[in-house]
């Protein structure tokens, strides 16, 4: 199997965030956190590299998640936790493919129905994931750039049209703090690189891949929420299901470049297939190391379809799926994300510790 | 073989939304929709483009006019009176009928704002006087669509800015906002059937109150800093001087419980007659001196105008709440009679840059 | 000097020469001729196939000097026989490969020579006809595979250069040749096209796409995985870069591998002139691939579901255009794309002289005529004529053609689903190159699946003084070009 680089690794994560960063935000950041939630990237973007010494031990540990899950709470505990993790992968897969469906199918395809694109997307990630993460990497490594390119080349039009008045001023503190959890729910994705440390070459380059890449989409995130809010108005976004979506209704160059929402939408899709292929390959991998499989791709097939059937099930309308997410997912994505690893790397340093305690005494 | 399989089952699945397509040549493009208010319910009229088969001719226009209860109910009756599918998404212009824009216009507003196909940038603009109706009806006939002149109309007055654009999240943003007053573009029909952009009309909460004339939409514009070129004609020692007004900036800030409206601008001479000597530095001063009072009278003659009806178009409530927003929550409720009685002066800092004008002027021979 | 170096490992079942097993296994050849001289009381054999060497040549160097001769192997060490050529062989098999390819075989008292007397009646080395280039040099491949090689030897005068031969196919016994430079090309990538070589167990390589069938790591891909020219100076560039090439005898080509998509868009020509003006048009190239595979579906996309991204004024004019016209927009693409394609094919197999009747019928019915009975529309046969006409562009017309392909796919999945039916199908195509390999190297280096991506030499041209490194994905040996 074709091993991937850090690089293409972080390039993964950072594809995986557009996405959701984009949809969080709006409704329960900006309300909450009112004409202040700019802010709130900053502070998760804060927390994510203090975060990074806790990865960065884990990583060049030279063990994959399970080995360290193993390594830290034994055999028996290791595959409870593991299955938890299994079902979370699951849920979350399936949340994600409902989000990126019923997006579509609210946004641009109002006459259509959401299931088409469900079978379509997993039909796109099994045959990506086929030869396995290395091609799905090498396919971000191009749809990155573009992602990357179409957003801020989207942004800087929509920049003249911020009014700054709107976004000052900073009010409650307390609030923001509050609200930049739930942004760095998504941001935590970084950690899922720990599930694939045994594929991935030269780690050592984990920290400075890992530190520019969250400085830079801390720094996106920042343009982009000051871009949304400063454009429609706080009170505008929190109502709108899509606010993203709506202020893109907005930008205008000429007569010639207007109403490109529908080629925003598409290439938010992108970012959703990079988000939704990479947590199921973390979870279909997690899956092969827990029943011992050399080869986890034939796996694929089964997860995704288990997925999809799942979408119906998550919530009827975007506020329910909303109030899922807020309630359910972003606490569980703490947990698994950020909690459970934290944990590992506590015991694990105990654990070592004590090894080295025991070794010294048995010289001595 | 199951690859084969795969694809007997996906693509089947793909072609399932072919159905939902419409080809483009079985659209009609709305362009403009008039929305009326009268005692047995809605107006809604629909000013489509329609292309013709003769492919020298310029596209058709046609009007649909239906009574409804709702909307929604008048968008539908739009639909079955066509034998073409009608697509919104290139609505340029929203028009409201007088009494439609006095009888309160949010529920018009906030189903526009949830249509999937209808966008945030559309200009609405209110008729005076008259129906949306009648207007688009009496210029049906125009070669350029009406929807494509109001547009122009707006932009071109950015050169007096006596009125400007307000698209529909502009307004959106003003209804939602507790202390302020929306304030929309008008136009008027004339005497020949044609029409123009006069100025803008103030809202009180929802509903129409007033129109205001070209001097007061100026002031308007003062003091929402969205002025972006105007001429000022100046009388200095009996001699006239056309002024262009560019780069205006306005602030509005609250000190001890008065308000302060601080302005800046810069002017450039235009035109003056041609024996004025414009380095002079006297004749600056004074040029200086008119302008500031000339912008200081419309400034003050429109807040008299917004103080008399209540409407703060200006962001004279928002920055008290940004002061002090706990205090400034006692007011929400009744923002509209707390705003007549407010205190304000007005401060202006304007320069004059007579440079622009170059060259030597035209003078009778043997003078 | 030989040329060909002898390959052990493709010897078989070694058998001593005997004339009458030669003569055995030739009978009933008509052009296989047979001489036989007395020679102080032995019998000299001389076996050769008529038409294939040349006689004068056999009859003045050979046979003339035989008549004094006590044994070959003296008479060829003295100088007596002096022609330069020379191979003693002990294994039939060898002799029999070495008659079948025009080489001269002398039996005489257990000793067995091939002298290489064939007749150069070869097509002469001649312009390129599909990859020309104004400034770069105008020799290309010929059926020869000793022709080609020496078209490469003179550009690259280097010890280093290795030619290595083996013969490939049960029925034809064709030499093919792998080049490479050994000082600067990584080992596992010869030894692996080698072993890829060996496994060809056909009856033997007439027509390009049989070797390249077996060097493809998926055999399924409408792409190329080798690169195909005909130009010696190609193949002497991407040696120098640290590629292998392989020369087969009967076919005026060479291949390059491994093969990716920034080496199939660039051109000879991209080296010869400025270098800025030379960016510029591999951008362009770029940008056109684009254009080739996306134009057509993102048309249909959005005149079937997306008309509120067009602007008003254009979507009038499209619509206004349109009418009268019977079928849907996606027939009217596919209608044309389909005709383009017919066009195409005439174009290759028509005779010259009715070339022209082609092209004016072309025109005619395409252009005029179908618009003018509104059986398509004038702005779907606009963005076809624009789609066609950047695949032209692109320098390789293999992997031109397999875009070409997909351009069909991704205009159905516009027409089906709109712009989401292109992102779809755009996303199945990268995940499509993304995991094609060319002899291990990722199909998408430089851009992807290495560990630095190079913009330098793939998206835009360099100098040569600022290119000193060869392409890291190589993993060649010397990896700095200057010193």
């Amino acid at each position: 199997m074709n091993k991937i680089s850090m690089r293409q690794a972080i390039m993964l994560v950072i594809g995986m965030i557009f996405s959701p960063a984009v949809r969080l935000f709006s409704s329960f950041v900006s309300g909450r956190g009112d004409q202040s939630s700019w802010i709130a990237p900053i502070f998760s973007g804060i927390f994510m590299l203090l975060f990074m010494i806790v990865l960065w031990s884990l990583i060049k540990e030279n063990r994959n998640f399970y080995q360290h899950l193993e390594y830290s709470f034994g055999s028996k505990i290791s595959k409870i936790v593991t299955v938890f993790y299994i079902v979370w992968g699951i849920l979350l897969t399936s949340v994600q493919m409902r989000y990126y469906s019923q997006r579509v199918a609210s946004t641009i395809y109002t006459e259509i129905g959401m299931d088409i694109f469900v079978i379509i997307l997993v039909g796109i990630c099994v045959y990506s994931l086929r030869k396995g993460i290395n091609v799905l990497a090498r396919m971000n490594e191009l749809l990155l750039p573009v992602i990357t390119v179409v957003a801020v080349f989207m942004l800087a039009l929509l920049t003249p049209d911020i009014q700054l008045k709107v976004l000052v001023p900073v009010n409650d503190w307390t609030s923001l703090v509050h609200v930049s959890v739930f942004n760095v729910a998504s941001f935590g994705y970084l950690s899922l690189v720990l599930f694939f440390v045994d594929e991935i070459n030269d780690r050592e380059t984990f920290k400075k891949h890992a530190v520019i890449s969250t400085i830079a989409v801390t720094l996106f995130s920042v343009w982009m929420f000051i871009t949304v809010i400063g454009t429609l108005g706080p009170h505008i976004i929190e109502k709108l299901p899509y606010p993203f979506f709506a202020v893109v209704k907005q930008i205008s160059l000429g007569e010639f470049l207007q109403h490109i929402e529908a080629f925003v939408i598409t290439l938010w899709i992108l970012s959703d297939f990079v988000l939704i292929s990479f947590i199921g390959a973390a979870t279909v991998k997690l899956y092969g190391n827990l029943t011992r499989s050399k080869d986890v791709r034939e796996f694929n097939l089964p997860y995704f379809a288990l997925c999809a059937t799942l979408v119906t099930v998550m919530g009827r309308t975007n506020h329910e799926l909303e109030v899922l997410s807020e309630k359910l997912f972003i606490p569980l994505n703490l947990i698994f994300l950020f909690i459970i690893p934290f944990i590992v790397f506590a015991v694990g340093k105990i654990k070592q510790k004590i090894i080295a305690k025991k070794g010294k005494n048995m010289i001595y | 073989m199951k690859k084969v399989l795969a694809l007997l089952i996906i693509i089947p699945l793909i072609f399932c939304s072919c159905r939902e397509s419409e080809q483009i040549d079985e659209l009609s493009f709305v362009k403009l929709l008039a929305i009326d208010k009268t005692d047995q319910g809605l107006i809604l009229t629909a000013g489509i483009q329609v292309p013709t088969s003769k492919k020298d001719e310029k596209p058709g226009s046609e009007l649909i006019s239906v009574t409804c209860q709702t909307l929604s109910q008048g968008l539908n009756f739009i639909e079955s009176a066509t034998e073409k599918k009608i697509f919104y998404g290139q609505v340029s212009c929203v028009l409201l009928g007088e009494k439609m824009a006095q009888a309160g216009i949010i529920d018009t507003i906030d189903y526009l704002v949830r249509s999937d196909e209808l966008r945030f940038d559309i200009p609405v603009v209110v008729v005076k006087e008259k129906q949306a109706k009648e207007v688009v009806e009496k210029n049906k006939n125009n070669e350029t669509h009406i929807s494509e002149r109001i547009e122009k109309m707006l932009e071109s007055n950015y050169s007096t800015s006596t009125s400007g654009v307000i698209e529909l999240s502009t307004l959106v943003e003003m209804l939602e906002d507790p202390y302020r007053s929306a304030y929309l573009p008008y136009i008027e029909a004339k005497e020949d059937d044609n029409f123009s952009v006069k100025g803008y009309c103030v809202f009180n909460k929802d509903r129409l109150i007033s129109y205001a004339d070209e001097q007061q939409s100026l002031g308007i514009n003062f003091l929402n800093s969205t002025v972006k070129n105007c001429l000022f004609v100046a009388q200095i020692d009996q001699k006239l001087i056309t002024l262009k007004i560019s780069g205006f900036k306005s602030k509005i800030s609250l000190k001890d419980g008065a308000y302060e409206i601080k302005m800046n601008f810069k002017s450039e001479v235009v035109q003056a007659d041609s024996d004025i000597q414009l380095f002079d530095k006297n004749l600056n001063e004074k040029i200086v001196e008119s302008q500031n009072a000339w912008s200081e009278k419309i400034c003050q003659d429109t807040m008299n105008y917004l103080k008399e009806h209540g409407c703060d178009v200006a962001t004279f409530g928002d920055t008290f709440h940004n002061k002090n927003p706990k205090e400034a929550e006692k007011y929400i409720k009744n923002w509209s009679e707390t705003f007549k009685k407010i205190t304000y002066k007005i401060s202006i800092k304007s320069k004059t840059d007579p440079a622009k004008t170059s060259g030597k002027p035209v003078k009778q021979g043997g003078d | 000097m030989e040329i060909y170096l002898k390959t052990g490992e493709f010897m078989l079942n070694q058998q001593p020469v005997k004339s009458e097993d030669i003569v055995n296994v030739f009978r009933g050849n008509m052009d296989f001729k047979s001489r036989y001289l007395k020679i102080g009381g032995s019998v000299c054999s001389i076996f050769f196939i008529e038409g294939m060497v040349d006689t004068v040549a056999l009859s003045r160097f050979i046979i003339e000097k035989l008549k004094h001769i006590k044994n070959i192997s003296t008479a060829v060490e003295s100088g007596e026989i002096s022609f330069s050529v020379a191979e003693e062989v002990t294994d039939q098999q060898e002799v029999i490969q070495g008659i079948l390819r025009g080489k001269t075989a002398v039996i005489y008292k257990d000793e067995t020579f091939l002298f290489d007397l064939r007749k150069t009646k070869d097509r002469s080395v001649e312009q390129p006809s599909e990859e020309s280039a104004v400034k770069a040099s105008k020799d290309c491949f010929v059926e020869e595979l000793r022709t080609n090689t020496t078209l490469i030897r003179k550009k690259i005068i280097n010890k280093d250069l290795r030619i290595e031969q083996t013969v490939i196919g049960k029925q034809t016994n064709t030499a093919v040749a792998v080049v490479y430079i050994k000082s600067i090309c990584n080992d596992r990538l010869v030894n692996e096209i080698k072993q890829k070589l060996k496994t060809i167990k056909n009856d033997g390589i007439i027509t390009p796409d049989v070797i390249e069938q077996y060097l493809k790591s998926n055999i399924f891909s409408f792409f190329p995985q080798t690169v195909i020219t005909e130009r010696p100076d190609k193949i002497a560039k991407n040696l120098l870069n640290g590629r292998c090439a392989i020369l087969v005898d009967g076919l005026p080509i060479g291949y390059i591998l491994p093969a990716s998509v920034a080496q199939l868009m660039s051109t000879p020509e991209d080296y010869s002139g400025n270098f800025v003006f030379a960016s510029v048009v591999r951008l362009l190239r770029y940008f056109l691939l684009s254009v080739e595979v996306l134009l057509p579906g993102a048309y249909v996309a959005l005149t079937t579901f997306h008309y509120e991204m067009l602007p008003s004024k254009l979507a009038l004019s499209i619509a206004q255009a349109k009418m009268g016209v019977p079928f849907p927009v996606v027939f009217e693409v596919l209608a044309m794309l389909a005709l383009f394609e017919v066009l195409v094919e005439a174009g290759l197999h028509m005779p010259q002289s009715s070339g022209q009747a082609v092209s004016i019928v072309g025109a005619l019915v395409v252009g005029e005529a179908a618009i003018s009975a509104d059986l398509v529309s004038p702005a779907a046969l606009i963005i076809v004529a624009i789609s066609a006409i950047s695949s032209f562009a692109m320098p390789n017309q293999e992997f031109s053609n397999g875009l070409r392909l997909w351009r069909i796919i991704i205009t159905v999945l516009g027409a089906a689903l709109g712009l989401f039916g292109v992102v779809a199908g755009s996303i199945i195509l990268l995940a499509h190159l993304a995991s094609l390999d060319s002899i291990g190297i990722p199909y998408l280096a430089p851009f992807a699946g290495v560990k630095k991506v190079r913009i330098k030499d793939s998206v835009i041209v360099v100098p040569d003084m600022i290119n000193k490194m060869r392409p890291d994905e190589l993993n060649v040996k010397n990896k700095r070009r200057t010193q």
